[in-house]
């Protein structure tokens, strides 16, 4: 057990310098696969070895120790270098508390295993490693034909896959470290990670976006920092099980909540958004591995792990605001989008925001829709990620208006575009089934609730639209040949399908074994919802049911529709019986003979929703509630309120 | 199948629903078959819409000429409806290309495109002259016949 | 209870839901009508408009259309279903979206100016009123204590005395979901819809007839969660004839208005009332 965490932390540390050292192109191309393969191997093993808790050899603190200072000296030459102040004074001041926490306090006591694997952590791992292995062996690919496409031969892609890779091992060392110190030095690594990602392309455009990225999430370790040490002092000890088992006690929840804090700039949730949404200029595969399957996940796994501390407190509640406000936000500021990568973000955020929420209501229903939400939301916007990606590499298009139509020319990545599209929204795909928990869990509190309901129409919107959008053509018949694509493409989104397709209709069985496991390790006891309680086994037969049916349906559905015969049906949209298609476009026949085509751009609702107020509400909205439930935390402490029932 | 098929032809009978196309005529026609519309004759007493969409109509209403303008746009909106369907001149423009007949740019009545089942005289016609025609027109579906073919033209 | 049971209810609910769903739209054209000083179709009207559309040919801009017709009619049909046999509310609900997410993007898919406009519109429509049904089975939750449709039906007293502004709101819903002035700009049965048929312009033959027949599965379903504000034979007779009264009026004395109107009007009165409704019953008032 012992050596597997160790390898699956430190063999992407030397997968990342090999690729480094690799001395060709192709050398590095070979090394993605089975670095890919052995993370998911890996993943796959230690989550079948289990819990375990130990502690290495004292050397490696020691050696993290320094590393830390390393780490942060080296993002620091990097702020002064690009100029960027605000990243520069956050590091000074994470310089400042870390070395205030080394010299002017007490060393911590050497108790408590620095590694601590529970099934939270183990989840996790399965998600990152498992999604990560499959965006890994998609890369190579996809990165020789976008270096291609903005007119740059051998140029950082060598930097690239070593990034993407010690992303992985830092994102590894995250999960299972249990001292803070470690914590906060792999949280910091995947600070510089995606810094270097974004900044890939080495556009105006990226560079900005990557600094925003730099700063906002420096200054969610400040926040990290301050947090621990906070924590440190009400506790004396920074082990996250001891801080954690602690009783509660003075500036103990001004503690978790700054650690909350920190958590929330990693996920991006408002106000601390805007970084996520500028990054969608990196890659594709960085946007699938980072933001949307793992990194921003950190965030979110940081505060599900901190539910012990403000379980039941003001804090608690003040997390489901701001988890529920975010998602509503998020929701009616991608309605406007058109560009289908910011689309992706704003759904990303969202869907973190619910999964902080379900954190803040604290149940233990709450917790499972948690957990099936971060493993389900990873699987659908990595799918949906790569998809886009592949649509790119062969279009150079993107934007909701570009894609229309895909159906015609990229069936099968349309297709996986369209499960994924679908996932997010319909019964019985897991992240609904998380939605239907989260329901569940919050009829007892529904004033967080109102965001939440709102949140999930303007969800509706948003995808339903885009999944129609796809498939629209003219009248014409069927195309059936695939579209050529490099098959590590192609097989890592099938993958990623079949995994979701698999995976759904079966939460009700393996919902004892995979979902139960880490309710407990937050600390909560699923008595009452073991052996899908919730609804009365009412879960365990109609998920499977609906899926069923559903896919009978569906055949049901393709057969009818296959089976109308080629074009004896087959005629243009009505446009008042001057309806004419030219070279596979519809329009009519205007005057003078001439061929006009129709155009029906979707509602943006751009009035409303892509105004300067719109945005600046949201980002003011929400950082009063995090304003508010900070200083609730330090005033009001484990108090319970009034309304709080 | 006979039982089907007196179930099916009822329910057409029915509910003949009708789009109107307006050619070359005068709108003399095109205001009576409005006048069908309005509480005084009431049409969708016997089932029948408006819909103005080819692909949900059973009856074509077709009034005033034909002329080379307009001949596809009614050619094509005769393609668009399912069948079975019914064609129906209204009026005596219609019918034969009335007044307009002889003129340069005239082809001559709605027959002159699409075939037509029903005609109904007059300058203008009646309404009831025109609810009469739309039901005499369901007349096909009183026993079992009718143009049943799925896929013609 | 024993296998078969379940398996009656189901087929139950699968023949008799349109048939409710049918009279009520008959019911409907027919007032509606004499309220106009017509005389109108007759009840059966609608079914004979859904046979005939089934024995006529289809015509398809593309594959799509059809597709999510059958797709559209099942989910509909699997809503009615799932609530005959007992299950649960936010069930439901997820079911209901995915119902409607597969008519607009059916419509969506045909490259038509008139469908996709009344696709785009029917999900300002399903945004305007998915979150007020959601909030609805939040208070019935509350006032009966679960999302289970079998305990909100046993419950002691009828549930329209504890949460009526819940029925105001459901009221609202089923004005958009009947299709009715002033919520009717996504499709409605009139000529004088100005997007053509709006989101049914392409749906054509058979599969229009799929669509209209998932329509019904819908209004029976709504007929079945007024049903839940009085579970008695009289109470929901009275529940389902005051609704159905109020639409009728609604619909015959208002005009249609924009979707920015109905957003406004729906949302801000409707939210309201729930949340007012659900207030008074937390605070025990």
């Amino acid at each position: 057990m012992q050596p597997l965490i160790s390898t699956v932390i430190l063999f992407p540390l030397a997968a990342a310098w090999l690729s480094w050292a690799a001395p060709t192109r192709s050398a590095r191309k070979l090394l993605a696969l089975p670095a890919g393969l052995v993370l998911m191997g890996l993943s796959g093993l230690i989550y079948a070895a289990g819990p375990v808790s130990f502690s290495p050899h004292p050397l490696w603190g020691r050696l993290l120790h320094v590393a830390d200072y390393g780490l942060l000296a080296g993002i620091l030459i990097i702020a002064v270098r690009l100029q960027s102040r605000l990243s520069w004074l956050l590091l000074l001041v994470q310089l400042g508390l870390l070395i205030g926490f080394d010299v002017g306090l007490e060393p911590p006591p050497p108790d408590g295993p620095k590694i601590v694997v529970d099934a939270l952590g183990l989840t996790l791992c399965l998600v990152v490693n498992g999604i990560g292995g499959l965006v890994l062996v998609y890369s190579p690919a996809y990165i020789a034909a976008h270096e291609e496409r903005i007119g740059r031969r051998n140029g950082p892609e060598k930097t690239f896959l070593f990034f993407m890779i010690l992303f992985l091992g830092a994102m590894n060392g995250l999960i299972f470290a249990n001292d803070g110190r470690w914590l906060f030095f792999f949280w910091e690594l995947t600070t510089l990670c995606s810094f270097a990602l974004i900044a890939h392309d080495r556009t105006k455009a990226s560079l900005e976006a990557a600094l925003r990225a730099l700063w906002m999430t420096l200054l969610g370790g400040v926040f990290f920092l301050a947090g621990l040490i906070l924590l440190y002092l009400e506790t004396g000890g920074i082990a996250l099980d001891r801080i954690l088992s602690a009783p509660p006690s003075g500036m103990y929840l001004a503690g978790a909540a700054l650690l909350c804090a920190a958590g929330l700039t990693k996920a991006a949730i408002p106000p601390f958004h805007k970084w996520l949404l500028g990054a969608m200029v990196a890659p594709a595969p960085v946007s699938a591995l980072l933001h949307a399957s793992t990194m921003v996940k950190a965030g979110a796994f940081l505060i599900l792990r901190l539910m012990p501390a403000y379980a039941g407190t003001f804090l608690g509640w003040g997390i489901a605001w701001i988890g529920a406000f975010g998602f509503m936000a998020m929701g009616a500021a991608a309605i406007h989008q058109a560009d289908t990568k910011r689309i992706l973000a704003c759904s990303t955020i969202l869907n973190l925001g619910l999964i902080i929420a379900c954190a803040g209501f604290g149940t233990a229903m709450a917790a499972a829709a948690a957990v099936l939400l971060l493993v389900f939301h990873a699987l659908a916007k990595a799918l949906l990620f790569l998809c886009v990606g592949a649509v790119e590499v062969k279009t150079g298009k993107r934007t909701l208006d570009d894609l229309k139509g895909l159906g015609a020319r990229m069936p099968l990545t349309t297709g996986l575009m369209l499960i994924g599209i679908l996932s997010l929204l319909l019964p019985p795909f897991g992240v609904v089934t998380g939605k239907w928990l989260l329901l569940k869990a919050a009829a007892a509190d529904p004033l967080p609730l109102f965001f939440v309901i709102l949140g999930m129409a303007f969800h509706l919107l948003l995808y339903v639209r885009w999944g129609g959008d796809l498939l629209s053509r003219p009248h014409g018949d069927r195309n059936w040949s695939l579209e050529p694509q490099p098959l590590s493409i192609r097989l890592s989104m099938l993958a990623l399908t079949a995994g979701l397709a698999a995976l759904s209709p079966l939460v009700p069985l393996l919902f004892s074994d995979f979902v139960v496991p880490v309710i407990r390790s937050v600390g909560l006891s699923p008595e009452g919802i073991a052996g899908w309680g919730p609804a009365g086994g009412y879960g365990l037969t109609y998920l499977p049911a609906l899926a069923g049916a559903l896919g009978a349906a569906v055949l049901a559905a393709a057969w009818i529709s296959l089976r109308l015969p080629p074009e004896g049906g087959a005629r243009p949209a009505y446009v008042g019986g001057a309806d004419a298609v030219v070279e596979g476009e519809a329009g009519y026949k205007g005057p003078f003979n001439r061929f006009e085509p129709h155009q029906v751009t979707p509602y943006y609702f751009s009035a409303v929703f892509r105004s300067g107020l719109f945005n600046r509400l949201i980002t003011a909205a929400s950082a009063a509630i995090l304003l508010m439930v900070l200083a609730g935390a330090v005033w009001i402490g484990d108090g319970g309120l009034p309304w709080m029932g | 199948m006979g039982f089907r098929n007196a179930i099916l032809n009822r329910s057409r009978r029915k509910s003949p629903w009708m789009l109107f196309f307006n050619g070359g005529g005068c709108n003399g026609c095109a205001i009576e078959v409005v006048a069908c519309l309005t509480p005084v004759y009431d049409l969708e007493r016997f089932g029948i819409v408006n819909t103005g969409n080819p692909k949900h109509a059973d009856v074509l209403i077709v009034a005033g000429t034909v002329n080379h303008r307009n001949r596809r746009t009614l050619e094509n909106l005769h393609h668009a409806m399912p069948p079975p369907r019914i064609v129906m001149a209204v009026g005596a423009c219609a019918c034969t290309g009335g007044i307009f007949k002889e003129a340069y740019n005239v082809l001559g009545g709605a027959d002159k495109a699409v075939d037509v089942d029903v005609y109904v005289p007059g300058c203008p016609p009646k309404p009831e002259g025109i609810i009469d025609g739309v039901l005499k027109g369901c007349g096909p579906w009183k026993t079992s016949g009718g143009n049943d073919d799925a896929t013609d033209d | 209870m024993d296998g078969l049971t379940p398996m009656v209810a189901a087929a139950t609910a699968l023949i008799l839901a349109p048939l409710a769903g049918g009279l009520v739209l008959g019911l409907d054209r027919k007032l509606t009508a004499r309220l106009q000083g017509r005389y109108g179709p007759p009840v059966s009207q609608p079914f004979y408009d859904l046979v005939k559309l089934f024995g006529k040919g289809a015509r398809w801009v593309n594959r799509w259309p059809p597709f999510f017709a059958v797709l559209y009619a099942f989910g509909a049909a699997a809503s009615v279903i799932l609530f005959a046999l007992g299950g649960d509310l936010l069930v439901l609900f997820f079911v209901h979206t995915l119902t409607i997410g597969f008519l607009v993007m059916g419509a969506l898919a045909a490259v038509s100016p008139y469908s996709r406009i009344g696709a785009g519109r029917e999900l300002i429509q399903a945004m305007i009123y998915e979150p007020l049904l959601l909030v609805v089975f939040m208070s019935f939750h509350q006032a009966a204590g679960s999302f289970d449709i079998a305990v909100v039906r046993s419950a002691s007293s009828p549930l329209v005395g504890e949460i009526p502004l819940a029925w105001a709101a459901l009221f609202l819903v089923f004005l958009i979901k009947m299709r009715k002035s002033p919520f009717d700009f996504s499709t409605a049965h009139h000529a004088h819809q100005e997007l053509v048929q709006g989101i049914r312009t392409e749906y054509s033959g058979p599969f229009l007839a799929l669509v209209e027949l998932g329509h019904l599965y819908e209004i029976a379903f709504f007929l079945l969660l007024f049903s839940l504000f009085w579970p008695t034979a009289w109470g929901a007779s009275a529940i389902l004839a005051a609704t159905f009264a109020a639409s009728l009026l609604v619909d015959n004395v208002v005009p249609r208005m924009t979707w920015r109107w109905a957003l406004r009007m729906v949302w801000i009165p409707g939210l309201l009332l729930v949340f007012a409704n659900m207030a008074w019953i937390y605070y025990g008032l």
